[in-house]
């Protein structure tokens, strides 16, 4: 009998599929490794100075569908948001002011979670739309509360007194995570490109230095992502822009 | 092979686009990283990367690169389609662009994103929906854009009437659709008996959120914050960018999840963080101070002038149900006054219930969807239905500096208007060409007209030392046209002379 022969063409695609696999796995591990994190009550040490700043808000791509066409798993996969335990126990560690305000920013995003929850409606769109139609409501819930409030405020103090909010911001993550969201990496000093301006809203700095033009300065939020399922079963997801200063030459 | 249908809603403002194929109909999303809207600012920037290559990026993309790039940035483009010959230079592009070629281009990238779920050997069937001013040959211009991006276009429709089709079903009922937009606002009476759609009447001004929101940079924020404004934007073309500005303050405090009565928004443009602050009390008192009120009614009362004159004597009493479209209607101002035209019962129990809408929508952004939605669903029902529409627009002649009133295109056949004497000198520094706009104004304006086409006189015909006379007919033979001549007074002769005639087709 002959043995099965492989095309170089053929070849050449299952590497590809094995690489695609093997970035999975990688981006699965870091997000159970995220999840697992122990919750600390205690602020950790302050950012070192080798790792950016955006580098601590950067959450690793997951290909996960959070949301998906089934209905009788939506209800429990949406509950997991309502469950944000970790950054209530981290702010009730850590009274402050600051940590005040958080608790008020968290327990707006709680209520408006509950009522999503309470309001859902899963008979009205069709099974193939589910994904689409549920994953762009719940989205939505995250964009002022956590993404335009919670996060740019613990981004502007970060300048000030670190460790809280290094600590605030790990607990922060690790709910995003759970809540089926990841980030776009992007980093200050490098020359944004077309994507980049796909990707975040920018705000102008101006400069005398030519060759600074259209250098990202500073990344206030990074642009945040969901994945859901389109009527035709493919993966796509949803982007909420980030917001990111930008030299312009003048 | 299947035919897939779009409605493409070509806004000034925002592009919107909806699939329909024989199962459902669903919303395409136009942004490359989708944010989760059905619409993408209708704004391309037309980029250089290091190579030398060209990228044509639209909607927020566009927004975003083009304030680093202003100069390789159009926005506005449904205006300046309404333009006789517009042109902008490009530097990218080291060259000028036309209006045509912008919204081909715009349409390619639409087209891209559309055709991303079709099958092999689908087609992509368009109806395109244009505002009730825009003439015949910008209709067409829209539908050899779209064409030449790859979709089959099956027809370019009034962006008020194809609303109509976005209910489920089409019942018997007498409909005024307000369609409250970006650029236009556009006001169909539209009966519906059995199969047959007829609009009775329909009329534009050019009306719109962009209006509104030079008002609110040039009448509120300006006389405010001119300082803070500038030092934000020193930049050639600052204006675009502020009416940017004065837009995304008005949109989010109207937004619907918005529930303050005022919007402040921090600028890092100067030494000091400033703020600038704006409240819907502000903006209230400014629609009514630049008459927005009485524009709307006087339009809305000429439409219902118009109907008294029908045979039928129609009236405002015959009203089932008052469509209310278009983002600028998140205003309530607005919404206040259409309750107050309308009154309110009729008004609350019809205008802003879009539940047949949602249904066919399956409830996606449903108020801002139902002109492409309803545009897909008119190209499904086409064959089925019998449509019927009169627009009432004003044929209008220019020369030089000045544009002169002409006709109703729905004057009856035969009528003619007075005659306006010409001034060979005036003629001679036009190149002997006489351009012809369409409005809905008695008194037009280049600002509120927009060109229809132009009628070449012959020089050899004419003396200097005479003032010949022209005149605009309306002609009813077969096809609605329209005569442009052009006649001579002998001394002591009682009748003209013709010297030359040109025929106009106008759309029916």
């Amino acid at each position: 009998m002959k043995a099965p022969t492989t095309t170089p063409f053929e070849v050449q695609a299952l590497q590809a599929e094995v690489s695609t696999l093997k970035q999975t796995i990688d981006a699965l591990r870091k997000q159970i490794t995220l999840i697992e994190l122990p919750t600390p009550t205690t602020p950790p040490e302050s950012p070192t100075p080798t790792k950016s700043l955006e580098e601590y808000f950067f959450l690793p791509e997951s290909q996960i569908v959070f949301i998906p066409n089934e209905r009788t798993k939506i209800p429990a996969q949406i509950k997991q948001a309502l469950n944000a335990s970790g950054i209530e126990k981290y702010l009730a560690a850590n009274p402050s002011d600051a940590s005040k305000k958080f608790q008020k920013l968290l327990s707006n995003h709680l209520r408006d979670v509950k009522k999503f929850v309470d309001k859902l409606r899963l008979s009205e769109p069709d099974e193939s739309e589910l994904s689409e139609v549920i994953t762009t409501k719940y989205f939505k819930l995250f964009h002022r509360t956590i993404f335009d409030n919670m996060l740019v405020a613990i981004r502007r103090g970060f300048k000030g007194s670190d460790k809280f909010y290094l600590g605030l911001l790990a607990e922060v993550n690790k709910y995003l995570s759970r809540c089926g969201i990841y980030s776009v990496n992007m980093k200050s000093g490098k020359q944004a490109e077309i994507e980049d301006y796909e990707n975040i809203t920018p705000q102008i700095v101006k400069t005398n230095d030519q060759s600074l033009s259209e250098t990202i300065s500073d990344i206030e939020r990074l642009p945040y992502r969901i994945n859901y399922l389109d009527e035709f079963g493919e993966q796509k997801f949803l982007q909420y822009a980030g917001v990111a200063s930008i030299y312009k030459a003048v | 092979m299947a035919q897939v249908l779009f409605g493409i809603d070509f806004g000034a403002c925002n592009l919107k686009c909806v699939r329909l194929n024989d199962k459902k109909i669903s919303g395409v999303r136009l942004h490359t990283k989708d944010d989760g809207s059905f619409h993408a600012p209708n704004a391309i920037c037309y980029s250089k990367t290091k190579d030398g290559t060209i990228q044509k990026v639209i909607g927020q993309a566009a927004l975003n690169k083009g304030a680093f790039e202003p100069e390789n940035l159009i926005v506005g483009l449904k205006r300046k389609l309404e333009q006789r010959d517009w042109r902008q230079f490009i530097p990218a592009l080291n060259r000028e662009v036309t209006a045509p070629e912008v919204v081909e281009d715009i349409f390619k990238r639409i087209y891209e994103i559309a055709k991303g779920n079709l099958s092999k050997g689908d087609v992509a069937c368009a109806m395109v929906t244009v505002p009730i001013i825009f003439t015949k040959s910008q209709r067409q211009m829209i539908a050899k854009a779209a064409s030449n991006a790859g979709f089959k276009v099956d027809g370019v429709i009034n962006e008020a009437f194809a609303a109509i089709f976005s209910a489920k079903s089409l019942n018997d009922s007498f409909n005024v659709v307000f369609d409250f937009g970006g650029s236009t606002l556009d006001v169909s009476i539209v009966k519906v008996t059995g199969n047959e759609v007829h609009e009775l009447a329909a009329a534009g001004l050019h009306l719109g959120g962009l209006d509104i929101d030079r008002d609110i940079l040039n009448k509120i924020l300006k006389p405010k914050y001119e300082t803070i404004l500038n030092a934000a934007w020193d930049i050639v073309n600052r204006d675009d960018f502020q009416m940017s500005f004065a837009q995304s303050l008005k949109e989010a405090i109207y937004a619907d999840d918005y529930n303050d009565e005022t919007c402040a928004v921090g600028i890092a443009a100067r030494k000091d963080f400033d703020k600038i602050i704006l409240s819907r009390a502000e903006i209230d008192e400014l629609l009514e101070r630049e008459g927005y009120a009485e524009k709307i009614n006087a339009l809305l009362d000429e439409l219902f002038d118009a109907l008294a004159e029908h045979d039928e004597c129609f009236d405002k009493s015959d009203v089932t149900k008052v469509w209310a479209l278009g983002g600028s209607l998140r205003i309530p101002y607005f919404r206040t006054l259409l309750e107050n035209y309308f009154g309110a019962e009729l008004f609350a129990a019809n205008a802003y219930d879009f539940e047949d809408v949602e249904d066919f929508l399956n409830g996606l952004e449903n108020k801002y969807l139902a002109v492409a939605g309803g545009a897909a669903n008119f190209l499904k029902q086409r064959g089925q239905v019998t449509t019927i529409n009169a627009i009432p627009y004003r044929v209008s002649f220019a020369l030089g500096e000045k544009i002169y009133p002409g006709l109703s295109k729905n004057s009856p056949a035969g009528f003619e208007t007075m005659y306006k004497p010409l001034k060979v000198s005036e003629l001679e520094e036009e190149a002997w060409k006489i351009e012809l706009y369409q409005s809905f104004e008695d008194e037009a304006s280049f600002e509120d007209s927009a060109y229809l086409a132009s009628v070449q006189l012959d020089s050899t015909l004419y003396n200097e030392d005479e003032t010949p006379l022209l005149r605009l007919k309306m002609m009813r033979d077969g096809r609605l046209r329209l005569r442009v001549s052009v006649q001579r007074t002998i001394d002591g002769e009682p009748d003209l002379i013709l010297l030359e005639q040109h025929f106009l087709r106008l759309e029916d």
